[in-house]
């Protein structure tokens, strides 16, 4: 009797420790259909969401009914309508396949998941990702993206690997944009409809508008995180300047071109309160712009101007200031490129890629625009200028004065060790120049010197 | 030889045989779980140590000693390792004479003795991350905000502390402290009891002050605790990265980094899975030394 009770105790407590584990989420339907099972990330809502989004919805019909009002979308957020759509869409389309809707997160949380799968060799039907997509497509991790799905989008969506062909297309994205305070302008006894158009311009009405704050308000700078937050806004003033941070894929530190856009940077930081344009933290910079309002200049994508709206700030929307003799340049922001991996069985690849141009690119897209003043790869959409009328659009037709004015894409591509580059680029070299009174020349040779003895 | 085979053919021996069988049972489950989620996994991460992985398509591909030879070729490395053995010191030493302080004063006979050692205790069980984030928010640069708030309103000037390498290590130092003071504390508590009274009896008949009770009696008293909490905190040390990642971020532009913020960098966001292997086998040794050493250290002084 006691050798049986030890035996199943034995066996309970290797039981319970083996397979305590939690099952793996999954968001798809119960019954198995006769079809192929594809995971998707990004583009539908789970069950669970799905559940919640439906109490939410009745919720909010019910107190819109109550009250004699219309909601737009019924309270929902453009994000939560356009996936719950793409999934009640994609469900019609394709009765017999096996949809798995899944949440993964965002950024690192995303990106490790999807790489734990294909490390187990059971990749997911597509991948998704901004920063870290191009090491997913340097690694040769992506399938070509079919050339139907490419016509009629504008290119600035589309990921064009290092060798030029495509691998992913963005359901969404924005390029930089200068908001601007007008009340702190008038402050400052500058117009506020004149916004600065060249570099020096911005540095002088940034002076001015710091020196009559006296310490209350401020005029503003380039943000420098020392994370790809600091790496995406200072991209665009160095494309401006005819340099990146990248040449062919190896870095570019020692151009005089891009010093001298660094110390650029360093000089407009003198226009932020210490520690605000470069902490880790980017919270407190926006809140300070856009609740506190005692930051004059910002720069950020077309949703700034929604919390614009919705601080009641008199602000207003411009193109980036260019520096004399330079040229208009940007980089995206918000940009979640979808592509699918290889070894995706050809049917599934098929039906992705259908469901993606059809329902995710097709008209449930246009809620970004119409609703989050998101840009979206369709050209004939965004051509369409009744999405442009009416208040809050001045960011939209910037980004569309922007992707016409330039040509550009994400950050600099480097072709090793893509993130821990990046990681030497953010801290040591754009956060350093702002915190530091060190040499710029010296920041850059030093950073320099690293990358290549890692990317060796 | 005699003895064994008495052992196995005596109705005791076969006895004791069985009774080891069971126990041998019992803890197979927990061995076989060790195995599957931290032995195969940690031996793996070593071997990953000598490849060339990104986790992305294809398997690990090996080099040999390429990280390392890049651990030790690029400077920043090394230091990374120097300044987890400082900060870790510094967090040890500050934690340590604290908690022992904070020993002596609850060590008295009071009523609210349980709550102040429950007060002493709450930092501990806290989640890194939501106490990380109110430092932080103390740690606002403005200075309408936070600790700044303070400093301005008693007429000084806002600090940057983010610009601030020093006021990083200062703060990065304070909130380990903080956070792990309350095990030590206890720890320490249960040493203190152990002592027997009548050597402080003794001792205040002789005439000896507090002081020379603490350096004669106390002290000695506690060795073995002390060199308990010393080797654990030695390893806790060499492991530190939370409260770097989540209080500076290893910044200013990197001045507050540390090793095992790199690996867990490497590994979980760089996916540069053979350096953060490289990474971890240096810290490991540097570890084990450590600790080796100190023990050997205790041992030679107990000889002695």
């Amino acid at each position: 009797m006691k050798r049986f009770f030890l035996l199943s105790l034995a066996l309970c407590i290797s039981a319970v420790l083996v397979f305590a584990g939690g099952r793996p989420q999954s968001g798809g339907s119960t019954a198995a259909k006769s079809g192929p099972t594809l995971t998707v990330s990004m583009l539908g809502y789970t069950d669970t969401q799905m559940a919640t989004w439906e109490n939410t919805l009745r919720e909010n019909r019910a107190i819109a009914q109550e009250k004699g009002i219309t909601l737009v979308n019924d309270g929902l957020t453009g994000e939560g309508y356009y996936r719950i759509k793409n999934r009640q869409d994609a469900e019609k389309m394709f009765p017999d396949v096996n949809w798995e809707w899944v949440d993964w997160g965002w950024a690192e949380t995303l990106d490790t998941k999807q790489r734990s799968m294909i490390a187990a060799g059971t990749p997911p039907t597509m991948l998704a990702g901004e920063g870290f997509f191009p090491a997913y497509a340097e690694a040769g991790m992506l399938q070509e993206v079919p050339a139907y799905v490419l016509q009629g989008l504008n290119k600035n969506f589309i990921y064009y690997g290092i060798n030029g062909k495509p691998y992913g297309v963005a359901m969404k994205t924005s390029p930089f944009m200068l908001f601007y305070n007008k009340e702190l302008m008038r402050k400052a006894g500058l117009d506020p409809n004149k916004p600065p158009t060249t570099w020096a311009e911005w540095k002088a009405m940034a002076k001015q508008i710091t020196d009559a704050g006296k310490g209350t308000f401020w005029g503003g700078g380039i943000p420098s995180f020392p994370h790809l937050g600091g790496g995406l806004r200072a991209t665009p003033f160095f494309r401006q300047n005819g340099t990146d941070f990248a040449l062919n894929g190896r870095p570019n530190l020692n151009d005089p071109k891009l010093q001298e856009t660094l110390q650029f940077i360093r000089e407009m930081n003198a226009f932020f309160p210490p520690g605000l344009g470069n902490g880790t933290d980017e919270d407190p910079l926006w809140k300070a712009f856009q609740e506190d309002q005692t930051i004059a200049f910002a720069i950020n994508g077309s949703w700034q101007e929604t919390s614009c709206l919705n601080w009641g700030m008199d602000y207003g929307v411009a193109p980036l200031p260019i520096p004399s003799g330079g040229r208009a340049g940007n980089c995206l922001v918000g940009t979640v490129y979808c592509g699918v991996p290889v070894g995706i069985p050809q049917a599934e690849t098929d039906i992705f890629w259908k469901f993606y141009k059809e329902i995710g690119l097709g008209e449930n897209n246009i809620i970004y625009l119409q609703y989050e003043n998101l840009m979206i790869p369709a050209q004939k959409y965004l051509d369409d200028q009744r999405y442009y009328q009416g208040k809050g659009k001045e960011s939209l037709k910037i980004s569309v004065y922007e992707m016409g004015a330039s040509s550009f894409g994400g950050v600099a591509v480097f072709l090793k060790s893509h993130s821990e580059v990046w990681d030497i680029l953010n801290n040591q070299v754009l956060a350093r120049t702002t915190i530091s009174n060190d040499p710029i020349a010296r920041i850059c040779s030093e950073a320099q010197s690293k990358i290549e003895t890692l990317t060796r | 030889m005699k003895n064994q085979s008495k052992w196995f053919a005596s109705p005791k021996g076969s006895r004791r045989w069985r009774e080891a069988r069971r126990a041998y049972f019992i803890w197979c489950p927990l061995i076989f779980y060790t195995s599957i989620w931290s032995l195969i996994p940690l031996l793996y991460g070593l071997y990953l140590g000598f490849t060339d992985y990104n986790g992305l398509g294809g398997k690990p591909v090996w080099v040999g000693l390429k990280n390392f030879e890049t651990f030790f070729l690029i400077s920043e490395f090394p230091i990374l390792l120097l300044r987890q053995v400082l900060l870790g010191a510094a967090t040890l030493a500050v934690n340590t004479v604290l908690s022992f302080g904070m020993a002596l004063l609850l060590n008295v006979k009071s009523r609210l003795k349980g709550i102040y050692r429950t007060a002493i205790y709450v930092p501990a069980v806290a989640a890194s991350t939501t106490t990380t984030a109110i430092w932080v928010a103390l740690l606002n640069p403005l200075g309408d905000q936070g600790l700044n708030r303070i400093i301005t309103s008693l007429g000084g000037n806002a600090i940057a502390w983010n610009y601030s390498a020093l006021w990083m290590f200062f703060w990065i130092v304070i909130y380990n402290s903080w956070k792990n003071i309350g095990p030590a504390v206890i720890l320490w508590l249960g040493g203190l009891q152990g002592i027997d009274p009548s050597l402080y009896e003794a001792a205040q008949v002789d005439g000896a002050s507090f002081w020379q009770q603490v350096r004669y009696i106390t002290i000695p008293g506690l060795k073995y605790i002390t060199m308990y909490i010393l080797l654990t905190g030695i390893i806790a040390a060499m492991q530190m990265f939370d409260t770097v990642m989540l209080i500076s971020g290893g910044n200013p532009y990197g001045q507050t980094d540390v090793l095992m913020f790199r690996i867990y960098r490497d590994g979980f966001r760089n996916f540069n899975l053979g350096m953060a292997g490289a990474e971890s086998l240096i810290l490991g040794l540097a570890t084990i030394v450590f600790a080796v050493g100190y023990f050997n250290l205790q041992q030679k002084g107990d000889t002695r």
